[in-house]
């Protein structure tokens, strides 16, 4: 638990992934053999080298965040997205801009009592929002320009059940699955070399799993990610999951049958909680690209069911995380004969 | 001081905890301090002089927040505003609930389940507080119907200095009355924090009935809309103007004279000053102007951004310009406001 809340407190928007980075190859050094940072700023750690077989465990070090378009007369910094953001979590929203300074600002708007009757009733729209970090033009083209990256505030709350409520758990959730898988894998003896790779640029378009993947090059993939929770206004037919209800386990085209299979069977071995997400298409991680790399990588996708993906609240069960972590260490240990 | 008022739980109707941070302070600061039936926190600071007359100075303890009003089969909270809140500030936020200090996050209808509805604000009736919990039953044990809720917001100071917190509507007034309370003036000053503004002024009244002042100065944080996609004439107010000067409002009008000369200690001492400039608003004022037969008052504020979201901003120097406006105001001995 702590370490998630660490990892979530590290900030590094897509594209922006240096101080992250750095932080978790320092993690990876404490329990891998090898560690590595490639030329896009992905992180690759490696257990057992030279082992007979090459098993690659993913997950993205990037989240969500905002990024400086421009700095108004006032010295207003008006701003776009990176990766989705839902506006409608925007005003009143707390912010660093990641300058020459790290720089605090709120998110405001045009005051709801000079607003008329219909745009009083409409979501504000990202381009009429504005930051505020109470300096002057002058003072701020000091501190920062235009293309700085942005990230939220949002210090992580512990909820009831051992739900975690945090920004960035996405996918901060995957690299501490990642840390966790570490731990138990680097004093089993298994058949394989277990290559664990921490990918910048998911959000914007897994850009570097495709890139640390050709490295690599392993014998099959296993992406950690999170998919959408159940939440009011959801329904049964949404293919959503309840926090606490355990691993949900990829099935679908774009994923490796034989591989998903052996990893289900796992989880029903050891009766570790899971539930099968379908995924008609693209699944929308990384295992979409990490599948079509070289002559073709099986991939396996399995995810902790987040609440309120893409905000400064996003909640995941820590039961679930370490549901993710038991069904992936148990493959690996029980040899994924596929 | 600021901070610790700042996020101090006093959502209205719910002050106590607001109310015994400044009553341990006003114990030693003043000569008498009482609590009344209602909440209200009445201290009374003796001036050197033995005059008869009474000044009094009022905040309010309040801050706008939410009441718990339901609990869905699933574990999730329904609530209702307490005071006025526009909806689009709430997603994606958390809050902290009752006795207990709960915490929970704001929820909404996902937004890629929305479609072509997306661009419709959310009622606060789509919206929700979850607190983890599995189910009503569970989320029962942490936290009951009626509890109160307010948002969970950390003070901090930022930019060319300006602060940035919950509830700085009105324990930035808070604050200000208990530095003056520091001083001892030629009249009798009642310092006087009530409860129940944002619901509609109500502790504010009684409160003056038992204090009946001479005259009464309301001190408040107000509407500051000097930002982007607003246009002049709408400001109200500048940030880092100075002390904004009500002349009316919604709720009142604030006595010519009185205000005058409180406008005047601003001038002639070198201090930013500036009028409030929209009539938007009503506050304690509206209340206790009409008291009895009526008294004579003026309202003072601080200009605040985003006011009634989590993350309200004033600047430390308006602050001390209110400060020191009321500070000069207080010293005169034999006021022109008297004379009427």
């Amino acid at each position: 638990m702590e370490q998630l809340m660490e990892l979530c407190k590290m900030e590094g928007v897509s594209g922006f992934e240096f101080e992250v980075g750095n932080a978790v190859k320092g993690i990876f050094e404490k329990y891998c053999d090898f560690v590595e940072a490639d030329t896009v700023g992905n992180v690759i750690g490696v257990i057992g080298r030279g082992r007979r077989r090459k098993v690659m465990i993913e997950a993205h070090l990037d989240e969500i965040g905002l990024m400086v378009q421009k700095i108004d007369e006032k010295g207003f910094v008006r701003f776009c997205e990176i990766g989705g953001i839902n506006p409608a979590t925007l005003p009143g929203a707390e912010v660093y801009i990641h300058g020459r300074e790290r720089i605090f600002g709120v998110i405001g708007a045009k005051p709801p009592h000079l607003q008329t009757k219909e745009e009083s009733t409409k979501n504000y729209k990202i381009e009429k929002m504005y930051i505020d970090t109470g300096f002057s033009a002058d003072m701020l083209c000091d501190k920062i320009a235009v293309g700085d990256w942005i990230t939220f505030v949002s210090k992580p709350s512990l909820l009831q059940n051992n739900r975690i409520c945090a920004k960035s758990i996405d996918n901060r959730m995957g690299i501490s699955c990642l840390i966790e898988c570490m731990k138990r894998l680097k004093d089993t003896k298994t058949d394989f070399e277990t290559v664990f790779l921490a990918s910048v640029q998911e959000e914007v378009g897994c850009r570097g799993a495709k890139v640390g993947a050709y490295k690599i090059e392993p014998d099959f993939a296993i992406v950690v990610d999170v998919t959408h929770a159940e939440t009011p206004y959801t329904e049964s037919t949404d293919t959503v999951f309840p926090l606490g209800s355990g691993a949900a386990i990829a099935v679908g085209p774009s994923l490796n049958t034989a591989l998903t299979q052996c990893i289900i069977n796992t989880a029903k071995k050891r009766e570790i909680p899971y539930k099968t997400e379908v995924c008609a298409a693209n699944s929308g991680t990384d295992a979409w690209a990490i599948e079509t790399t070289k002559k073709g990588i099986p991939c396996a996708l399995i995810s902790a069911p987040l609440k309120y993906m893409h905000t400064q609240v996003e909640t995941v069960c820590l039961d679930d995380v370490k549901a993710v972590c038991d069904v992936i260490c148990g493959a690996i240990e029980e040899g994924i004969h596929c | 001081m600021l901070k610790i008022l700042s996020e101090a739980f006093g959502v209205s109707g719910a002050e106590d905890e607001v109310r015994e941070i400044i009553k341990n302070e006003m114990l030693s600061l003043c000569d008498n301090v009482e609590t009344d039936s209602m909440g209200n926190l009445i201290c009374l600071k003796k001036g050197t002089k033995g005059y008869c007359n009474t000044i009094m100075l009022t905040a309010h303890m309040d801050e706008v927040g939410f009441i718990i009003s339901g609990v869905t089969k699933e574990g999730y909270l329904r609530f209702k505003t307490v005071g006025g809140i526009d909806p689009r500030v709430l997603s994606a936020k958390k809050v902290i609930i009752g006795k207990n200090k709960t915490v929970g996050c704001i929820g909404d209808k996902p937004p890629h389940l929305e479609g072509k509805k997306k661009d419709k604000a959310a009622s606060v009736k789509d919206l929700y507080i979850d607190i983890g919990a599995k189910d009503d039953d569970d989320a029962l044990k942490y936290i009951s119907i009626g509890d109160f809720a307010c948002f969970d917001s950390e003070y901090k100071e930022f930019g060319d200095i300006l602060i940035k917190g919950k509830a700085l509507d009105d324990r930035i007034g808070c604050f200000i009355l208990l530095d003056l309370a520091k001083n001892r003036y030629p009249h009798d000053v009642y310092f006087v924090f009530t409860v129940q503004e944002e619901i509609g002024c109500r502790g504010a009244g009684v409160a003056t009935y038992s204090v009946k002042p001479d005259i009464a100065i309301v001190v408040e944080a107000t509407t500051c809309s000097d930002v982007p996609e607003t246009d002049e004439a709408g400001f109200s107010t500048k940030l880092r103007g100075g002390g904004a000067i009500s002349i009316l409002d919604r709720s009142s009008y604030s006595a010519p004279d009185l205000r005058n000369v409180l406008y005047k200690a601003a001038v002639s001492n070198g201090i930013k000053v500036q009028y409030k400039q929209t009539t938007f608003g009503g506050n304690d004022a509206g209340a206790i102007h009409l008291t009895e037969t009526g008294i004579k008052t003026a309202v003072i504020s601080v200009p605040c951004r985003y006011i009634h979201s989590p993350s309200c901003v004033a600047s430390i120097g308006d602050i001390n310009s209110v400060y020191d406006i009321l500070d000069n105001f207080l010293k005169g001995e034999v006021n022109e406001a008297w004379s009427f």
